[in-house]
């Protein structure tokens, strides 16, 4: 094999894997079509997307060396992706008790699960607007389907919802890119932003272009004003799904944003970006404060976190937004794991359910503390030192004001995350039926815990990979 | 120095926290054993300290017992620790207070042993991090991480309406905080553009100058967060509250040692790195500091809850305390140190005097006692001493702070300072009107006639106390020797800017 081969292969054989994943665990469930035979296609999920993690590491040899592909790569993208990978396994493992309900079909289940994660993958790494668009619609196709596979009445609900305003976004998108091809000539990030930086100013069809692209994206990642499906489709979709849409969409979502965004230097978008970002942060953390069911609170959350990370696209550095995925994304999945352990109905869990949680489950109570403590932004977890490099790095560009906002609305949120913990340590109650707690759901919480706890201390390795 | 390859000094701030997972991985059954189990980590820390304190050398100037590592090194990030005589003082304090508070736990805390043990040990580690910590990183690290104990302590331990205050404690302290932070980030900014180190070391921002609204907006960020932790009169209203909820152990710990915790901040952080606006600013500060005195002290005097009279006197002895510090005189300063000390001995033997009595009544209504010095003789004699050391009774440790401080700050604030001695006559009234309406005359309820003294428990937790009362009060040179290199070297921050502006 000749090197470029070489090259091509190694770049694209994590992706092949979990397409591959994809197809097998359909077929495999086709072909033993006995509902108990659940754990094989489920093991064969899994043993495809760790081997993909596994062969993330021969990109090392591809680095600055890349083959004509429209595809990066580079130690972040590879951190990125490996925590796209490591959060659908973790997906896997922690709903692998849910899927025995014969209403839950595995085999589309993880079929599903895999091609979203594909297209994630895709959209972390692409290089241009069209590859990214293809991926955003896979990933989103794949996610639709996936809210409404339970086939229940709120879950149908939800996925319609999703479909229709996704759908609409989506149109916003190809638009959009037609409109930008058509005035730059080019679909790459790079070309584009070139071209934005000589004469972007004047050319108002590519400037019409770039703002569409930028309100689908916008509504993909549910930054306000666009974001009035997040709290329904969260609710309404089934919880393992919810857990896999706050954390790896929002990563694929943001990671695909700021490689076509951060390059570009026109000043009126950074405008727009920081009042989007500065409404997100401020609002939806005041419309968190009254919901009284967890997954719509941490919906919200998910909403104003968004908004935190859209900060990272005022400034001229990556490392910051992706060290905050990486913390924001361990703890939104780790907190809605336990809505998915703890629920009875799949709408959610109301606070006061969790009330006295401690006395019966004190793990698991320590670690959504942890996971609320990190959301929140307490020192010393790993979400406090996201807040802090994304700070530190906005107030170094010049941006003071929409960092005022970021620590007022961080004191805001503080109010409704501690609301659970109260719950959980400070009153009594909860009744004797709790849910039994499968090993599986406990690993997947004592992993995200130890992850969230940790992260911060061990930040300067991490961040001397994410700089590359 | 080193103990089994490791710096002494880390030794004594993660000791504590080994103790905190330790606690953790002991079954709840065992509740003799956790018991025990925290003491004894809490005692090998406190013997740690006094290691430390022998071999602490007083003369010299700067830190010791320095710990440098590299953290995050791409940011000056680094984890640097080291104790002058102000932190060792104050670290001490919290290392004896500590096993105390555990010691006096014993009996009153029936549920959730374990975590409770815990999250106190886990308070001890974050409050001594706090005070030996010279990278302004790490301290605001430690300085939020203690919330999460605390807030625990009085969300899960504490009476009735805990939940109200243990949320307007955290948000309250957190908020304020925030803001300190991001004038943190400002200072590491300013002081990269002018020197182009990045660094969050303290020596290095006591070296950055910047000016104009910026430098204000962090001076107030600075003076306000530790504001809130002192606290200073209109930012004081979670103390009540928090501390009539607390159980007695963070009652005591939240008196004795977290509320300097704010002192220490103006005296470590916000007086060296802005001394002309300290200076410019200090009258104000001392005016709110002299209104708490006076407020305090008259919302002590019509309080009918024992606890929370002393939570209001407690304010008023930290505006004494933040009036010495704003004086920039160094008899004051001096005296505002060991004030510090003197109110964590006092204030925090008066909590865990309540802790007794409520313990055997569970009532802190004054009106519910009368009489009782006739069944627990003991207990009155230790309440007594602990109210005239509060007072400042001559010959008790409280007198020669306070002395020292009035004397003090007199030359700098001499209308301030006389009003601030009506604190002192305020104190005496309520303190002794306390004593009248508890120990003395007839026993009025049936309830009070057989109440047990003291038991051996109790008697071990209070000598020390008591031990550390009469020493400061009768012979304070030692401990006044201790601070004095420090207080030249924090007159030497101030002085220079005196004479820039005469």
């Amino acid at each position: 094999m000749n090197n470029e081969a070489f090259m091509f292969f190694s770049v694209l054989s994590p992706y092949i894997l979990v397409a591959l994943g994809a197809g097998v665990s359909l077929i495999s469930w086709l072909y033993f079509k006995d509902r108990a035979n659940y754990k094989v296609t489920s093991y064969g999920a899994l043993i495809f997307l760790i081997s993909a993690i596994a062969f993330l590491f021969s990109w090392s040899a591809a680095y600055g060396n890349l083959p004509s592909l429209s595809l990066n790569a580079s130690p972040a993208i590879s951190l990125i992706l490996a925590t796209i990978l490591i959060l659908a396994i973790f997906s896997i493992i922690s709903s692998s008790s849910r899927i025995k309900e014969p209403s839950v079909k595995a085999g589309e289940y993880y079929f599903l699960l895999l091609s979203a994660t594909l297209g994630a993958m895709f959209m972390v790494s692409a290089k241009d607007v069209l590859t990214a668009f293809i991926s955003l619609e896979l990933l989103s196709m794949s996610i639709y389907s996936l809210s409404g596979i339970t086939g229940r009445d709120a879950a149908a609900e939800a996925s319609l919802k999703y479909f229709l305003l996704g759908s609409f976004a989506s149109i916003f998108m190809a638009m959009g890119i037609a409109l930008v091809y058509g005035s730059a000539g080019s679909l790459s990030y790079e070309k584009i932003n070139q071209f934005i930086t000589i004469n972007g100013g004047a050319d108002k069809i590519l400037l019409t272009g770039i703002l569409m692209l930028l309100i689908g994206f916008l509504f993909k990642i549910a930054l306000m004003p666009f974001h009035f499906w997040t709290p329904d489709v969260y609710e309404g979709a089934p919880t393992q799904v919810t857990a896999f849409m706050a954390s790896v969409v929002k990563i694929a979502g943001i990671a695909a944003m700021l490689n076509l965004f951060i390059t570009s230097n026109d000043l009126r978008l950074t405008y727009i970006t920081a009042f989007f970002a500065s409404i997100t942060m401020l609002f939806a953390n005041m419309m968190a404060l009254p919901q009284k069911n967890i997954k719509r609170m941490l919906a919200y959350s998910s909403v104003s976190h968004a908004g935190y990370l859209i900060l990272g696209f005022l400034i001229f550095e990556r490392w910051p937004v992706f060290f905050y995925l990486l913390t924001y994304s361990m703890a939104v999945f780790g907190a809605f794991t336990i809505v998915v352990l703890l629920e009875k109905k799949e709408t959610g869990l109301e606070i006061k359910e969790l009330n006295g949680l401690f006395s019966n489950h004190p793990v698991l109570s320590f670690a959504m503390a942890i996971f609320l403590f990190s959301l929140a932004g307490v020192p010393p977890l790993s979400g406090f030192f996201g807040k802090f490099y994304l700070f530190y790095a906005a107030i170094k560009a010049g941006w003071i004001w929409p960092v005022i906002i970021a620590v007022i609305s961080s004191g805001i949120s503080l109010y409704y995350y501690l609301g659970v913990i109260v719950a959980m340590f400070m009153k009594e109650g909860g009744d004797e039926t709790q849910n039994k707690i499968s090993v599986n759901g406990n690993f997947t919480v004592l992993v995200m815990a130890a992850t969230t706890l940790l992260l911060g201390f061990f930040s300067q390795p991490l961040i001397d990979i994410l700089k590359h | 120095m080193t103990i089994f390859g490791f710096d002494v000094i880390n030794i004594f701030i993660f000791l504590p926290l080994i103790g905190f997972f330790v606690m953790l991985s002991i079954p709840k059954e065992r509740e003799d054993f956790i018991k025990w189990t925290a003491l004894f980590f809490s005692v090998l820390t406190l013997a740690v300290g006094i290691v430390i304190c022998v071999f602490y050398e007083p003369y010299i100037n700067g830190f010791q017992y320095i710990s440098k590592m590299a953290w995050i090194p791409s940011l000056g990030i680094n984890y640097i620790v080291g104790f002058d005589s102000l932190s060792l003082a104050l670290s001490m304090l919290m290392a004896l207070i500590t096993p105390i508070s555990i010691l006096s736990s014993f009996n009153y805390i029936k549920k959730g042993q374990k975590y409770y043990y815990a999250w106190i040990l886990l308070l001890e580690t974050s409050v001594i991090g706090v005070f030996a910590s010279l990278d302004m990183f790490l301290f605001y690290i430690f300085w939020e991480a203690m919330l999460i104990p605390m807030y625990f302590l009085i969300g899960v331990w504490g009476g009735e309406r805990r939940i109200y205050s243990t949320l307007k404690f955290f948000i309250y302290t957190m908020a304020a905080s925030l803001f300190m932070l991001a004038a943190i980030v400002i200072l590491f900014i300013s002081f990269k553009q002018q020197t182009g180190i990045s660094s969050f070391a303290l020596e290095d921002f006591y070296k950055v100058s910047i000016l104009g609204k910026t430098a204000l907006f962090c001076f107030f960020a600075f003076l306000i967060a530790f504001a809130v932790k002192v606290p200073i009169l209109p930012l004081h209203t979670w103390l009540p509250d928090a501390h009539v909820e607390a159980p007695t152990a963070a009652s005591v710990i939240l008196a004795g040692v977290l509320l300097k915790m704010g002192v220490y901040g103006y005296m470590r952080f916000m007086i060296p790195i802005f001394p002309d606006l300290s200076l410019r600013f200090a009258p104000y500060v001392s005016i709110f500091a002299v209104a708490g005195v006076v407020y305090a002290s008259l919302s002590a005097w019509v309080q009918k809850d024992l606890k929370k009279m002393i939570a209001y006197s407690s304010v008023a002895h930290m505006g004494l305390i933040v009036l010495g510090v704003m004086s920039f005189d160094k008899t004051a300063v001096s005296g505002a140190i060991l004030q510090m000390v003197n109110h964590g001995v006092s204030t925090g033997a008066l909590f865990l005097l309540v802790g007794i009595i409520y313990e055997r009544r569970h009532t802190r209504l004054l009106s519910e006692y009368g009489g009782i010095f006739k069944v627990m003789p003991y207990f009155a004699f230790f309440f007594i001493l602990t109210s005239l050391s509060s007072i400042g009774l001559p010959g008790l440790n409280g007198f020669i702070g306070e002395f020292l401080i009035f004397v003090g700050s007199f030359r700098t604030y001499p209308i301030l300072t006389v009003i601030a001695v009506s604190g002192v006559v305020l104190s005496a009234i309520y303190m002794l009107s306390a004593v009248e309406k508890m120990f003395y005359g007839p026993i009025t309820k049936k309830e009070n006639e057989n109440l047990n003294d003291l038991n051996i428990r109790e008697w071990i937790y209070m000598i020390p106390l008591a031990a550390m009362m009469f020493l400061i009060g009768i012979y304070p040179q030692p401990f006044l020797k201790e601070f004095n290199k420090y207080i030249d070297n924090y007159a030497s921050y101030i002085s220079t800017e005196v004479n820039n502006e005469q």
